[in-house]
């Protein structure tokens, strides 16, 4: 009886204009966005390929540490097209500088950012709208309309349990709600591989299969809920318009509200926090750095460049500017040895603070993400309760599009920078002086006994090209060794799975849960 | 026709549907005023200390006419009050920028949003009225007629004297009367809210944007109604004109909006900020190559190289500000492409409308930029004219970017109450100036409403109850 029933319900459905127009719907968009995103993947992919190689490039054709500021990049996700997420407004770049730790990306994929004021459109937002509003539309008469045409009560007069009724309807009903899925899915698939070139990992594959059982899932709750509702009311419209309400609270408005609730309870950290530590800590090292520089008379005779008042008491330039690079980059300094001296007395002070400082403020920001990362767990657990969320999550999860994936990514980059800048230090480059950063002269050729030497040999190049720019400027020098500048291993995270489980199992938790109320209230359903 | 629109407004406020949304309708409204306060004042907070930064910086270098010129002052644009209205995107986007009398670069962040957090929707107007209203229409309009039909009273009340234009007017306005009604009252409870926690600025100006605002919703909730009315005129069964008008609705509120920010993304290209810092690098290095070997040396006061260096200076400075505003204006015009093509559906309508005359997302952003731009011309012409009123200076007014060398142009103190000052470059409420009506999006609607109008009448009028 069961499979009668079943069968019975599968072909009614698949006769519906419902089940016609939610197979329309659902390829056209599926497709229009597989070809419209799909394509855009392969130009993200280029461009990164492009961008990548071009950094790589400028570091293989460094001359000198000054040169050394690579951008390292991260590979688009090739299961973005399901779910952008984060992905298109957090940003997937970072330059590697020697002071300053990163926290966040530099750069927003698309380039524009003014891309994060749009909601991003990929499968999730079908899925979440169109595949939710169809489970209520083809169950939310499952009950109240066999009651209103009097089939249910002809039904039961046949001694078919209610449960079997209500099993076989909810089943096919699933069935059907899965055709459009399938079919979306797999069309997809053929597109990204077929048109676009895409390949999948095996993880890949995976995660393809879990996002689409996660879709059938949610479809599968709504579909519960519609019957729940069809179970509640006696007339299939009362149904519908409740179905519908708890679809717009579990779909929209739940997960969106969860984010700003989470802002009232756990107040989000004023801006203002991070930039009066960094201008406080700024302002503490020039103090430190002026104080040296006092005790530490320049030589006489020097060009500055930064200096913006000269104090008559100790007959120094008072300089407000944090880089003791300036003076060195001027050309003219380089014929002065004694400034040679001074300035590697100052930068071996200054490099201390300033990595000091480096640290200090990352661990600020480090604090303030970590206040931030509870307001996000206050906001997931506040949207637990929204399949949409659920949905959400595992999409992100298996796509690799949201923050946790960018925090693995940075922290990539973080040791990548660490490798590269202690290669530097071991090598004797920029440990503790200015000078080797905008030449490649080594701690072990600014030893004292060496100079000497080195300004000679500059000052008699120097009469004979009659340019100082021409002597002192970085194509003097070949290229710096390849191993000094390790590359950055392209980095693209495998899919989370594990990280699906929880909300895999939320989604169908709740609508076992649903499905058991339902089950009840039509067991104790009267008929007539 | 008032008979019939009675009737209906009676049967739509005693049905089950009305109630349960405007419920739902009016808790949105309620709990978009409680969150938007404290984003506000929290908002508002912030861009005081910031100010205050500003000016305390600003004060330190009065001291010396060129430093006050170089100084990198960070422009910030204060928090928009009607970010409740349309929000846009407000805390996720650049709101501030580096800028000093020579050029403004440099976007920045300095608002409380978290970026972990996923982007879902904001509760806004835009959200409720756009997303949660039209939705409410549907469902109140799509047996207007159909169900009717089916029940067999559209035959009956056919067979008495009355015109077609009057049940369709009459079950227009009845239904137009019943949204209308619970978005006066969510409005109300909003502002009511609002005014009550004290932390927004609703004065004259704001009510009129709001004004402005509800006139516009009205058209769009009108456009809803009317094509329920139109498809449950062509459809026999209410079932039928439901699926049809869920799908439209996903059409109009998420399709199209969504795909027209994919065609923007691909009619229109921008630049990652890096290629934009690698151009500018390329192309002074350019600048520098071509000028003479004495520019390139460092000058001071009456140094033989002064002139060709300044020359030099000043040259690489305007290539740099010419990539940085094209850079800019790259990305503006990506984004209100979005909003052009999103106009194909009345919902990107009223999101564009109401971003504009709220003065968030994109338009805020835009006002940012001319705002700062406009600082920067002011900034400039203060330190050419205090520079003027010093005998000694060479009035070579330069950039010499964050460090400065002495002597091209005056060093002398200015005071500081004379120093153009940012914050009084904007308006109460966030603006620096009108906003401007946006009469286009406005007729676009009004004509979108005309034809919905004309198609259902003629669906109805072909109607044959026999």
């Amino acid at each position: 009886m069961f499979r009668t029933l079943f069968r019975h319900e599968v072909v009614n459905h698949l006769l519906t204009f419902r089940f016609a127009a939610a197979l329309a719907t659902t390829m056209v968009l599926v497709i229009t966005i597989s070809i419209f995103i799909g394509g855009d993947y392969q130009g993200r992919l280029d461009s990164f390929n492009v961008l990548s190689e071009r950094s790589a490039a400028a570091a293989r054709e460094a001359r000198v540490p000054a040169m050394i500021q690579p951008v390292v990049y991260r590979l688009p996700s090739n299961l973005g097209i399901f779910a952008q997420g984060e992905g298109s407004r957090i940003g997937n770049s970072v330059k590697i500088l020697r002071w300053s730790v990163p926290v966040k990306a530099d750069d927003i994929s698309t380039g524009n950012e003014l891309m994060a004021v749009f909601r991003p459109f990929d499968m999730l937002s079908v899925f979440t709208l169109i595949i939710s509003l169809f489970g209520i539309l083809i169950s939310h008469d499952a009950i109240s309309g066999d009651r209103e045409r009097g089939v249910l009560k002809l039904i039961c007069a046949n001694g078919v349990g209610k449960g079997i009724v209500l099993g076989s309807k909810y089943i096919a009903a699933v069935v059907i709600l899965s055709l459009p899925v399938l079919i979306g899915w797999i069309g997809s698939i053929l597109i990204l591989q077929f048109a676009f070139g895409n390949s999948f990992s095996p993880a890949e594959w995976a995660a393809l299969i879990l996002m689409l059982i996660a879709v059938v899932l949610y479809g599968a709750f709504f579909i519960a809920v519609g019957m729940l509702c069809s179970a509640l009311f006696r007339h299939s419209s009362s149904a519908l318009v409740l179905a519908l309400l708890i679809w717009t609270l579990a779909a929209l408005l739940v997960p969106g509200a969860a984010v700003t609730l989470s802002e009232l309870i756990e107040k989000p950290p004023s801006p203002m926090e991070v930039r009066s530590f960094e201008d406080d800590s700024l302002r503490a090292l020039l103090e430190k750095r002026n104080e040296y520089r006092r005790s530490h008379v320049r030589p006489e005779g020097m060009q500055c460049g930064t200096a913006v008042g000269y104090s008559e008491d100790i007959q120094v330039y008072e300089c407000t500017t944090l880089s003791p690079f300036t003076d060195m980059s001027r050309s003219e300094n380089f014929i002065n040895p004694d400034l040679w001296r001074w300035s590697i007395e100052i930068f071996k002070f200054t490099e201390e603070l300033r990595q000091d400082r480096a640290e200090a403020v990352f661990k600020q920001n480090a604090r303030i993400n970590e206040r931030k990362n509870e307001q996000k767990r206050l906001a997931d657990a506040l949207a637990t309760i929204s399949p949409a969320f659920q949905l959400k999550n595992v999409f992100s999860a298996c796509a690799n599009t949201d923050y946790k994936a960018q925090a693995l990514f940075l922290e990539r980059v973080r040791r990548h920078r660490t490798e590269l800048l202690d290669g530097f230090r071991a090598k004797g480059y920029f440990g503790t002086n200015a000078v080797s950063f905008f030449t490649q002269l080594t701690n072990d050729d600014l030893e004292p006994a060496r100079i000497e030497r080195r300004f000679n040999y500059y000052t008699s190049r120097i009469r004979e090209r009659g340019d100082v720019s021409k002597v002192l400027s970085a194509d003097n020098w070949k290229p710096l060794p390849a191993e000094l500048i390790p590359r950055f291993e392209d980095f693209s995270p495998s899919p989370r799975l594990d990280d699906c489980s929880l909300p895999l199992g939320c989604l169908f938790f709740m609508t076992a849960l649903v499905f058991a109320v339902t089950f009840v209230l039509v067991l104790r359903y009267d008929v007539r | 026709m008032l008979i019939i629109a009675k009737h209906q407004i009676a049967a739509g406020l005693k049905d089950s549907r009305f109630l349960f949304l405007a419920l739902i309708v009016l808790t949105a409204f309620l709990y978009n005023s409680f969150v938007y306060s404290e984003k506000y004042d929290a908002g508002m907070q912030d861009w005081r200390i910031a100010q205050g930064i500003a000016d305390n910086l600003l004060e330190e270098q009065a001291g010396n006419l060129q430093q006050l010129a170089n100084v990198a002052q960070e422009l910030v644009r204060p928090p928009a009050a009607l970010a409740f209205v349309s929000d846009s995107g407000e805390e996720r986007i650049p709101n501030s920028i580096e800028g000093n009398a020579f050029i403004v670069r440099n976007l920045r962040y300095l608002t409380r949003g978290n970026e972990m957090q996923s982007s879902l929707v904001a509760i806004d107007w835009n959200f409720i009225i756009g997303a949660l209203m039209s939705l409410a229409a549907v469902l109140l309009s799509f047996d207007a007629i159909s169900g009717e039909k089916r029940d067999g009273s559209l035959r009956q009340l056919l067979a008495n004297p009355v015109s077609r234009m009057a049940l369709f007017l009459g079950k227009f306005l009845g239904l137009l009367v019943v949204l209308l009604l619970t978005l006066v009252a969510g409005i109300m409870i909003n502002l009511a809210t609002g005014a009550s926690l004290g932390t927004l600025p609703l004065g004259p100006h704001l009510l009129q944007i709001i004004g402005w605002v509800f006139l516009l919703s009205v058209f769009y909730l009108a456009f809803v109604l009317l094509a329920g009315m139109a498809v449950s005129a062509m459809t026999a069964r209410p079932s039928v004109t439901l699926t049809l008008l869920l799908v439209g609705w996903v059409f109009m509120v998420v399709v199209i909006p969504g795909a027209a920010r994919i065609a923007a993304e691909q009619a229109f290209e921008t630049r990652p900020a890096h290629d934009v810092e690698r151009e500018i690098r390329t192309t002074l290095e350019a600048v520098e190559d071509s000028a003479p070997a004495e520019a390139r040396y460092s000058t001071s006061r009456g140094a033989p190289n002064m002139f060709p260096r300044c020359e030099l200076v000043n040259a690489r400075l305007a290539a740099e500000v010419r990539i940085r505003n094209a850079s800019i204006a790259e990305k503006l015009r990506q984004a209100r492409a979005v909003h052009d093509y999103a106009s194909l559906s009345p919902a990107g309508i009223l999101t564009a409308a109401m971003e504009n005359l709220c003065g968030t997302g994109v338009t805020g952003f835009n006002n940012l930029i001319e705002t700062a731009h406009r600082y920067r011309r002011q900034l400039n012409s203060f330190v050419v004219e205090r520079d003027k009123l010093d005998a000694e200076s060479p009035h070579i007014i330069n950039s010499w970017g964050h460090y400065s060398e002495a002597g091209t142009f005056s060093t002398q103190a200015v005071e500081f109450s004379s120093v153009p000052r940012w914050g009084a470059m904007w308006r109460e409420g966030g603006f620096a100036r009108d906003q401007g009506f946006p009469v286009l999006r406005m007729l676009l609607l009004l004509g979108a409403d005309f034809l919905m109008a004309v198609l259902a009448f003629i669906a109805l009028a072909r109607y044959d109850p026999r």
